[in-house]
């Protein structure tokens, strides 16, 4: 606060002269309690009021006294006259200037203690969010971690599979290469002849285009006979798949060609991408 | 005439809790006059005046007890009591209705007016001071001091600006001051 503007704006003057609102008289006596000089100034200005008031004396008439002390009299001996004086709201100031200051050193307390509080509040706050966030992070990269694990997990049960039906005497693997020219692919079936079931992996072939499945075959007597269709999913993860049908009897060769989503009853020759011979 | 200290504050107000006769002659030979010229200014029926003194001193009197010296200063606390007595009682009479509905010019001609009657019978200090300010800060010391009207009332009836009125205030209250230290 700008004490000499505060002083020379004129409240002090209009607050001694009893012209202030009740909301800027409270205002005021808070500034008097908390600034030795306006104080100051108040009191010089009550003090000019003073004379001012002097200055202005007139005498009552005489009969005055002795009427007024008679009045008083009764008062005292009854106690019922003794009015409570409705000027007491009035001169609040005079009373409340005096305990401010005891009030004053109570509501420093207690800014500090707020302050302080809201301090550490905003510290913890702070704080929370901070480990929030790191929470956050780290359970991220546990799920990141977590699917890694489950996909390397299913790869390495392919492969232990693959290896198994490898080691196992009554699987045949034929291993089919490329037919196209210049594109090296692999993929093998493993196949129980006694039972009929067959696996498929694939080693390396290329993603299907939109549309498109790749298709496998058994040369039976030279014809080419439907063995299902080959998963998407599975040619991407370079994974292991039951094959969807048996396949008993003989058979010369294995051939996966690319053909239309769903299958194609006959193999489309130019995509025949893979094939390889049954070692009699 | 202002009243000789023979007392300090102090010692008046020990005086006055006393509750004697002594303490009331003392008190009303050195205030009355005080406190009548601040009545008086307010309400301008004499007898009205008187009746109010009375109040005054009987809550002056009926209150001694529960002031403290150390609180303020008791001339303060006293003229108060008889400046508000006064307004009060102004107001109850809807006199302070009647003059907020004439026009300003009008306020300030009779509180000149009344200004002056009492200038013919009145002390020299009275004068003096009367002579010490201008009719544009007097007016706006009466107004406040006298008829108990705020800032805002006062910036109203003269139809000047709320600041203004503020600065004014301080000013006159300045070579009152300047005029008293003389």
């Amino acid at each position: 606060m700008n004490i000499k503007e505060y002083i020379s704006s004129g409240i002090l003057e209009a607050y001694v002269l009893g012209a202030l609102s009740e909301e800027e008289q409270v205002q005021v006596v808070a500034d008097i309690a908390a600034y030795p000089e306006l104080a100051a100034e108040v009191a010089a200005i009550e003090i000019t009021m003073q004379q001012f008031a002097e200055a202005n004396a007139v005498a009552p008439p005489a009969f005055l006294q002795e009427q007024i002390w008679n009045a008083i009299q009764p008062a005292d001996n009854t106690g019922q006259q003794t009015e409570p004086v409705k000027e007491e709201t009035k001169v609040i100031p005079l009373t409340r200037r005096e305990r401010s200051g005891q009030l004053r050193w109570q509501r420093a307390a207690v800014l500090v203690v707020l302050v302080g509080s809201l301090l550490v509040n905003l510290m913890f706050w702070f704080e929370r969010n901070k480990m929030q966030e790191n929470q956050l992070a780290m359970q991220q990269r546990m799920d990141t971690m977590q699917e890694q694990q489950q996909s390397l997990a299913a790869v390495v049960d392919n492969y232990k599979k693959e290896k198994d039906m490898l080691a196992d005497p009554s699987m045949q693997s034929v291993v089919m290469r490329s037919m196209q020219k210049d594109h090296p692919m692999v993929a093998t079936v493993m196949w129980n002849k006694e039972k009929g079931d067959a696996w498929l992996s694939v080693q390396k072939l290329p993603e299907a285009p939109k549309g498109m499945q790749y298709q496998l075959w058994v040369i039976k007597d030279g014809k080419p006979v439907d063995m299902g269709m080959v998963s998407n999913d599975m040619v991407a993860s370079g994974g292991l798949q039951k094959v969807s049908k048996q396949m008993l009897g003989e058979g010369q060769a294995f051939a996966i060609s690319l053909e239309k989503e769903g299958g194609s009853p006959v193999p489309t020759m130019e995509r025949v991408y893979v094939m390889g011979k049954v070692a009699s | 005439m202002p009243p000789a200290n023979t007392y300090t504050e102090e010692e008046l107000v020990a005086l006055l809790k006393q509750q004697s006769r002594d303490g009331f002659n003392y008190l009303y030979q050195h205030y009355s006059a005080v406190l009548y010229g601040v009545i008086v200014r307010v309400i301008n029926d004499e007898q009205t005046a008187q009746d109010v003194l009375q109040e005054v001193f009987v809550k002056i009197w009926n209150n001694i007890s529960g002031f403290n010296a150390e609180k303020g200063r008791i001339y303060t606390w006293m003229i108060n009591i008889a400046r508000n007595a006064a307004i009060d009682k102004l107001r109850s009479k809807g006199e302070i209705m009647k003059s907020k509905i004439h026009t300003g010019e009008d306020v300030v001609y009779n509180v000149q007016k009344g200004l002056k009657t009492e200038q013919q019978t009145d002390t020299i200090g009275l004068r003096e001071m009367v002579g010490a300010l201008k009719p544009e800060y007097n007016a706006i010391v009466q107004l406040a001091y006298f008829k108990g009207y705020t800032l805002d009332e006062i910036s109203k009836t003269l139809d000047i600006p709320l600041g203004t009125v503020k600065t004014r205030m301080r000013h006159a209250i300045q070579l009152l001051r300047e005029n008293f230290s003389r």
